[in-house]
């Protein structure tokens, strides 16, 4: 490890090291060594958890939320990037580094399914329930249309189903309550506008 | 690299801030590009992106001394992100498939869609309160909000919910 990584270090020592000037002898933010590591690890897996959560929302359109996930983020990660760039002699820190951002992957991906934003659409296909399902959905207070469809063995009931991501465990244990063998894909949709809602 | 300690101190965050600004712009279209399939285009974005980057993040971390730095990176990464977002939504590449849910309106609604020279597949369901009309129509993301008042003139109640689709074979996709 220490092969691999030494004509790195030596880089970095020689490229970016000599620019930190006084910083590099006052140690970074003037923490006890030992600590420095845990520091890092805890900058960088909250700055990749919000970044998960700023993609979303990105994705989504929300300007002002993604400015100020994007300011913290990036706040975070420079700061973490310091403290490792200060302190190259010490593998742990490396390896905070790494571990920090990984770590920070899975909180974002578990925190932004518990976050769950934004609306799904069920499309549910089943072979005789069709109708018992969308009543179910509607008595649960979402809105569904059914469509006649046609499948391998005859009329199957093709049943949308636009709900709120939050609420597709409820619904899916729901449809899968009335016909066990239902097929449901979900995708995520924009809304646009009408509808009604609980 | 030209020598930035020589530059007057205040100068260095904006002009961290501006780095950043331009990285993150790229950057921000880059991942909607990724996320569409537009390959050569992501590719460019990306070796632009991590050019000035580079760049940027060297500079801050020659003089973390100075805090307007730090805060000048974190303000060009979050305003670089919400500009990229602003031009991905003027270009508007790719497509979106709407599907109107109508109760009464549904045959005005796909007639006005066709005269506006759009396509729709008109489907009849069933809603609460009886039959409804399902109506798909897939056109460019940019004549989204087109479609949507024409669909809003006719039936305001009308449940609109738009998905992106990727073309796959042929269908009226007015030029």
């Amino acid at each position: 490890m220490q092969a691999i990584l030494s004509p790195i270090l030596n880089l970095l020592h020689a490229v970016i090291l000599p620019h930190l000037g006084e910083a590099q002898t006052t140690g970074w933010l003037g923490l006890p060594a030992a600590a420095v590591p845990w520091v890092i690890f805890g900058l960088r897996a909250v700055d990749q958890t919000i970044s998960t959560i700023r993609t979303l929302v990105t994705v989504q359109g929300e300007r002002r939320l993604a400015w100020i996930l994007g300011f913290l983020q990036s706040f975070l990660f420079i700061s973490a990037v310091a403290g490792v760039l200060q302190s190259l002699t010490q593998p742990a820190n490396l390896v905070a580094y790494a571990a920090g951002y990984a770590a920070g992957q899975v909180l974002g991906i578990t925190l932004e399914n518990r976050m769950a934003r934004g609306h799904s659409v069920l499309r549910i296909i089943s072979a005789t329930k069709g109708q018992a399902v969308g009543d179910a959905l509607r008595l649960q207070g979402w809105g569904v249309t059914e469509l006649p469809g046609q499948g391998l063995e005859g009329t199957v009931g093709v049943v949308l189903c636009t709900v709120p991501r939050k609420t597709i465990p409820a619904a899916k244990s729901t449809i899968l309550g009335i016909d066990a063998s239902a097929f449901i894909t979900v995708q995520h949709v924009f809304l646009l506008g009408g509808g009604w809602r609980p | 690299m030209p020598d930035l300690s020589l530059l007057p101190a205040y100068v260095m965050p904006v002009l961290i801030f501006f780095l950043r600004v331009s990285d993150m712009s790229l950057d921000t279209l880059r991942v909607l590009f990724v996320i569409r399939g537009q390959r050569l285009l992501a590719w460019i974005l990306g070796f632009f992106q991590s050019l000035i980057w580079v760049v940027a993040i060297t500079t801050v971390l020659s003089n973390l001394n100075n805090l307007w730095n730090v805060f000048g990176y974190a303000a060009g990464f979050a305003t670089g992100n919400v500009v990229g977002m602003l031009i991905e939504e003027k270009l508007a590449i790719g497509y979106g498939h709407l599907r109107i849910i109508s109760s009464r309106r549904g045959p005005g609604i796909a007639e006005a869609i066709r005269k506006a020279g759009y396509a729709a597949t008109e489907l009849s369901g069933r809603g609460r309160d009886g039959t409804v009309a399902v109506i798909n129509c897939s056109v460019r993301r940019r004549d989204i909000r087109r479609v949507q008042q024409q669909v809003k003139d006719i039936d305001p109640n009308a449940f609109i919910t738009v998905q992106e689709v990727r073309p796959l074979h042929r269908g009226f996709w007015r030029a």
